[in-house]
């Protein structure tokens, strides 16, 4: 209103100034010209207020409540003395990792959109500048789902309609979520956006679970507010079961890392401070912190913990015992393999859910767990200790992966490993300039699970095929060289490195180890073998189309997730680059796509033998061993896998 | 002795003191602004006030340069005469609004921003140029008829 008082004001006294300047004594003072001007501005202008009338208030949402305290004060005061960090924020994953889902948030197309599960249907329609979704009423199937019901009681659940309120993710896919029944609790819309693909598809198909699993009741009032939103408090009152959701900011924006910013704030806004300034102990600057402390930062939310007070947690979350710089003890227990013969259970799930038999984490973006179980960690003294930050740089990088300059390269290890820069090949025994010398390519191979992929185990070790054979996390040898056996694998460390000679079963001896998990492992085993099937330096290293024949089996795969990966793989496969599969299909059309495929590799085969490599299954005329392969898929490891990310 | 008020010597005086007083406020304006970012007030500088930075620096600049306007038009007024008006006599009111329309326009858009979109305040802006160049064309043309 003021607004609007204060411009007619100006308007009017302008137009008093018009037709007042107009006169001058002794002129004509062209009175009918100067009214015809007056007439229109005025007119103009309230065409004008009628045409940009102020919106009403705008509707109530069930976003959580932005609350700006405790020393906070949001992303927003940073730019204007920091520009550059503030850009480079900006264009990163982390910032969108959480979005109001007005504006440019949502990823997928604004069009009316039809997507079934479990023989219920999705609508979902553009309304304004979001999404609203018919749907099965969420709070109804979170409430069947935690009773344990079947999906086939998901059919009675009534229909609603919801509002997309809120994104999560930017970079893989995009989730999208709906108000829930109490307060401004938010429910998970069950289908989520990829990005890469562009389609829609559930949710539960593109994380790693049995395909019987029911349809989890995600809410982000419960877990995801700690991590996606700066300071975030779950705040449910549990007398009356309500939430009353709060943070600082949506996303991870300056202060999740910097902690809060207001003291800062407050002393630089006089000029003579910030000119005489070398650091502010005010704030938090992760780059001046010991290598420890730096990693804690990020592994306040790239880790698998527990709060230490969990009815504190639901109130507050950790925001009244943690901000970037304060140990991570204070407010959580990192979770290490040996918790699982902890009296009270830590987690709902099985500790093999989360770790490998050698305690090395096998859950994507769970990374200080692997961070603080390397050597380079452990042992490491001042300078010359491994941390986040020895790697990443979330100023100086793309987005994509946040390295920091010239750490995709030896560069990373040289730093403190001088001497093997002397004479990399000497120590990799592979050519200088090969992903075989490449550090990170033998001891941070990919084994850790996550979006759809392999990713690299950030802890960092030395292949160790006792530890492969005893535990089944691949090696990093094994997972480039896919044709050749576990024993190959340790006569090549016994007789570079002097390791010990291993004792191995007959399978070990004569199948090849990625094979081997491509075939007979267990679910998480399966998606990490077809996706190293699909990196170019293991294509290189392995030769020829064999892979095709045996990632096709896995277009079957029980696991919607392993589905997806070895079709990602079968594609950049020689022969298959047209090759389409829907993972999310029917069983029906699953199984015609497959013998689709497997008619091209015939025909491929028919052309020239693409192996006569006993370890592959393929005999002297390369042919499968089909009784071989079977044998194999019988023996496969059908206990449940759940990676939780 | 002094020269008798001709409708010129009006419209000149009246001019020159609407461009030297205009400026005093802008470039004063201008001091405010430096004063903004030397202090870091995040009303004018945070990341969510984008359009507020720029609407007042254009406030800031189109001030100053229309007030420079008003000199050159009281300098052009009795470069083309002395005596009788040779320009319309709409054609004063219409920069005279338009020197307080423009910049209010601007600062009043940024003062009421709505994310990144100036307030109503700015509409002020359109009206404030139409007059402009109404004034402008009929300076113009009368520069052409001498």
């Amino acid at each position: 209103m003021a607004e609007v008082c204060v411009t007619v004001a100006a308007l009017v006294v302008a137009l008093a100034a018009l037709i007042r300047f107009g006169r001058v004594p002794g002129a004509d003072g062209g009175g009918r010209t100067r009214w015809v001007l007056a007439v229109a501005s005025a007119y103009a202008a309230l065409v004008g207020f009628v045409l940009v009338r102020p919106n009403a208030e705008p509707e109530a949402r069930a976003l959580p409540r932005i609350v700006v305290r405790d020393g906070y004060v949001s992303s927003s005061a940073c730019r204007s003395c920091h520009p550059a960090e503030y850009a480079s924020w900006h264009r990163s994953f982390h910032r969108t990792m959480t979005q109001d889902a007005r504006g440019s948030a949502i990823a997928a197309p604004r069009r009316p959109t039809r997507l079934e599960l479990d023989g219920r249907g999705y609508e979902l329609s553009p309304e304004g500048g979001a999404f609203e979704a018919r749907m099965p009423d969420p709070d109804a199937v979170a409430r069947l789902a935690i009773a344990g019901a079947a999906r086939a009681a998901m059919s009675d659940v009534p229909e609603v309609t919801r509002p997309i309120v809120m994104v999560t993710g930017s970079h893989h896919y995009q989730a999208y979520w709906v108000p829930g029944a109490r307060g401004n609790e938010l429910r998970l819309f069950p289908f989520v956006y990829l990005l890469g693909e562009r389609r829609w598809v559930p949710r539960r198909d593109v994380f790693l679970q049995p395909p019987d699993a029911p349809q989890a009741p995600v809410r982000w009032n419960s877990n995801c507010v700690q991590c996606h939103a700066v300071a975030g408090r779950p705040k449910l009152d549990a007398a009356r079961d309500v939430f009353a959701t709060e943070g600082v900011e949506l996303g991870i924006a300056c202060e999740a890392c910097h902690g809060p910013g207001g003291a800062h704030v407050a002393r630089m806004h006089d000029p003579l401070t910030r000119y005489r300034s070398d650091g502010d102990p005010a704030i938090v600057n992760p780059a001046r912190l010991d290598p420890a402390k730096q990693s804690e930062i990020c592994g306040q939310c790239h880790a698998y913990f527990v709060p230490l007070h969990e009815d504190e947690w639901w109130s507050d979350g950790f925001a009244t015992r943690h901000r970037a710089g304060v140990p991570l003890d204070r407010s959580r227990r990192l979770l290490g393999y040996a918790d699982r013969f902890d009296a009270t259970p830590l987690v709902e799930t099985s500790f093999d859910n989360i770790f490998w038999a050698d305690g090395t984490v096998r859950i994507g973006g769970r990374d200080y767990n692997g961070l603080v179980e390397s050597p380079c960690y452990r042992f490491g003294k001042g300078t010359h200790r491994l941390s986040c930050l020895s790697c990443h740089s979330v100023h100086r990088s793309e987005p994509d992966d946040q390295l920091a300059p010239g750490k995709d390269s030896n560069a990373a290890c040289t730093g403190c490993h001088a001497p093997i820069a002397r004479d990399v090949a000497a120590h990799t025994h592979h050519a200088p300039a090969s992903s075989g010398s490449l550090c990170y390519g033998c001891h941070m191979p990919y084994t850790t699970y996550a979006l759809l992929k392999g990713i690299r185990a950030h802890r960092v070790t030395s292949p160790d095929v006792e530890e492969s054979a005893r535990t089944g996390r691949p090696n990093a040898c094994n997972l480039c060289h896919l044709d050749k056996t576990l024993a190959w694998t340790g006569e090549r460390l016994h007789a570079w490195y002097g390791l010990g000679p291993v004792p191995l079963s007959e399978r070990d001896r004569r199948v090849s180890s990625a094979l081997l998990a491509l075939l007979a492992g267990d679910a998480a085993q399966r998606a990490i073998a077809a996706y190293a099937m699909g990196l170019p330096q293991a294509q290189r290293a392995s030769g020829g189309s064999w892979p095709a024949r045996y990632l096709l089996e896995l277009l079957d795969d029980p696991y919607a997730a392993v589905r997806a990966v070895a079709a990602r793989s079968l594609v950049r496969q020689p022969g298959y680059g047209d090759f389409t599969f829907d993972f999310t299909a029917d069983a029906d059309v699953r199984r015609a796509r497959r013998q689709a495929g497997l008619r091209r590799f015939s025909a491929l085969v028919a052309r020239r033998p693409v192996s006569t490599d006993a370890a592959l299954l393929f005999d002297d005329r390369g042919g499968v061993m089909l009784s071989r392969l079977e044998e194999l898929m019988a023996a496969r490891d059908d206990r449940p896998v759940v990676l939780s990310e | 002795m002094t020269e008798p008020d001709t409708p010129v010597r009006v419209l000149e005086r009246r001019h020159l003191a609407i461009g030297w007083w205009g400026l005093l406020v802008f470039l004063s304006l201008g001091v405010v602004l430096e004063a903004l970012h030397g202090f870091k007030v995040g009303f004018y500088l945070d990341a969510g006030n984008d359009a507020r930075r720029l609407t007042w620096r254009l406030a800031h600049a189109h001030g100053t340069l229309l007030s420079l306007l008003n000199v050159a038009f009281a300098l052009t007024l009795r470069r083309l005469s002395r005596d009788a008006l040779p320009v319309p006599a709409w054609s004063s009111g219409a920069l005279a609004a338009a020197t307080l329309l423009i910049p209010a326009g601007f600062l009043l858009g940024g003062m009421f921003v709505r994310g990144g979109d100036p307030g109503i305040g700015v509409l002020l802006v359109p009206i404030g140029a139409a007059l402009l160049f109404s004034g402008v064309w009929a300076v113009a043309r009368a520069t052409r008829s001498r």
